[in-house]
């Protein structure tokens, strides 16, 4: 089958927004409620401890895109942030794992923990309470 | 009395009172971490030594000095399960020690040593020596990786010569919808050698505090209240007091800070009549981030009326740079004008007003 260029570039965009723009989802328990951007962003800047917060390994592009979409902020601002927080006790960076599988294993555990995954990674274990995009 | 001892109590019973949870959860979780700067910085005027605080009395004058603001911090924080925890810090600096001028580089010190019990989800309660909080970055200002600036404002932040105080210090915290508020009150006794009018001085302190701070969103808002209580020879009984205010609005782009301080004291009996110390300190800066760069423009002053030494009012400006070189590094430049009589942070302040400009470069990391 011969492609047109219109079909071309319709699949080029497409698959570059698809790598670019994947949605994000905020995982909680099952038997937590839904969240704000606002909440979401004030547990994973430390401002509240409604909820623990887990990461994605630092190397991992999920993480930065999910800090930019919830926070507003770069992962060096958020290590700012954190620093802040851990250097005078009152609170600890959130736990990082090694992937989303784990993320989704400690949040259907844990009735407390947050974490985010990326939405093709979503079941029933776990409850989505925000998505970012 | 000296509290000293009181650290290694609380030491000694948070090791004591977690030892069973160790037993039955399989062992506490350790984490070790630290930070550091090491930078560079010169003064335009060789006379005056510009120190970024009160336990230094070697100042920056036109040769490059890279002891000023170069320090490492460790810091170790043992989390038993069942809400015990217990944190330790040490750091290492330029410290005054008996000769004046001649400091000790690297001196390390214990700046914090406690042991904390989380008794309610929304409050815990710290025993041993914890940072004196008097202001907004008070208990995190050598943490400079957590700032924007390489020095923070000198006009708030070298006013006052404790670092951290041997007691209690009960810390609450709570959410109300998107408000977030918590409230610290500290109690005990400081310790510390510093200079006071060319001399070097040493006080023992009583010290209270209390702070109050609100974020909502992008907004935060820090109310302080600190009186420190000491002998000082050969005045029976001296007792400052300051009060601050401090705003800080972050939105990921822009970033607004302000801070606003006064120092009181009640007046000395007779003959003197007067306070020994009268003071307000201030600063505004605002910067805005392109990318992994932050340039600030803030605007500093600071009041002093100290009995004996003629009344300044001096106000400063800095422009500086945060450039994020790595998720944990940072590398900075600051250029700040003084004008020459500022008792608040030269050493041998001059008597006119003419215009003094420091430069410091630095890289800020943690780990």
């Amino acid at each position: 089958m011969k492609l047109t260029l219109p079909h071309t570039l319709a699949a080029l965009t497409l698959a570059a927004s698809a790598t670019a723009q994947a949605d994000i989802v905020v995982i909680v328990n099952p038997a937590a409620p839904a969240l704000t951007q606002d909440q979401v962003a004030d547990i994973y800047l430390g401002r509240s401890n409604a909820l623990t917060p887990l990461d994605q390994p630092e190397s991992a592009p999920l993480r930065a895109d999910f800090y930019k979409k919830a926070t507003g902020r770069d992962t060096a601002q958020v290590k700012a942030t954190w620093s802040r927080l851990v250097f005078t006790g009152k609170g600890q960076a959130p736990k990082e794992l090694p992937d989303s599988a784990a993320v989704k294993k400690a949040v259907a555990a844990d009735p407390k923990a947050i974490g985010y995954i990326d939405k093709s990674a979503l079941d029933s274990s776990v409850k989505a309470a925000l998505t970012l995009n | 009395m000296t509290l000293k001892p009181l650290a290694w109590a609380a030491a000694t019973a948070a090791l004591a009172l977690a030892a069973p949870a160790h037993a039955a959860d399989g062992g506490p979780d350790i984490k070790f971490s630290g930070y550091g700067t090491v930078a560079a910085s010169t003064l335009s005027d060789d006379s005056l030594g510009l120190t970024r605080t009160q336990t230094q009395s070697k100042g920056v004058g036109n040769k490059l000095d890279i002891g000023s603001d170069s320090r490492l911090g460790l810091q170790a924080v043992v989390n038993f399960q069942s809400g015990f925890s217990f944190t330790a810090q040490v750091e290492a600096e330029r410290r005054i020690q008996s000769v004046f001028g001649q400091d000790k580089e690297f001196d390390p010190e214990v700046n914090w040593l406690y042991g904390q019990y989380q008794f309610l989800p929304s409050m815990n309660v710290r025993l041993g020596r914890v940072a004196l909080p008097v202001y907004l970055f008070s208990d995190s200002v050598k943490v400079t990786y957590a700032q924007p600036w390489l020095r923070a404002p000198l006009h708030i932040y070298s006013t006052q010569g404790f670092d951290s105080i041997d007691g209690v210090q009960l810390n609450w915290r709570d959410s109300f919808g998107g408000l977030n508020l918590s409230a610290q009150l500290t109690h005990g006794q400081s310790k510390s050698t510093f200079r006071a009018g060319g001399q070097i001085v040493t006080l023992e302190p009583d010290v209270n505090t209390a702070a109050l701070t609100a974020e909502y969103g992008d907004w935060l808002l820090r109310l302080a209240r600190s009186e420190m209580t000491a002998p000082f020879p050969p005045f029976a009984k001296v007792a400052d007091k300051y009060t601050s205010v401090g705003l800080q609005y972050d939105n990921g782009s822009a970033l607004l800070l302000a801070e606003y301080a006064t120092r009181r004291e009640p007046s000395q009996p007779a003959p003197v009549n007067m306070p020994l110390a009268k003071g307000d300190y201030g600063y505004v800066g605002a910067g805005w981030r392109f990318g992994s760069l932050l340039p600030m423009l803030t605007v500093s002053k600071g009041h002093a009326e100290l009995l004996g030494s003629p009344t300044v009012s001096a106000h400063a400006v800095t422009f500086s740079l945060r450039y994020d070189v790595a998720p944990n590094v940072s590398l900075k430049g600051q250029v700040e004008q003084y004008q020459a009589n500022d008792s608040t942070v030269f050493i041998t302040p001059a008597s006119d007003t003419h215009k003094v400009q420091s430069y410091t470069v630095g890289l800020d990391f943690v780990f």
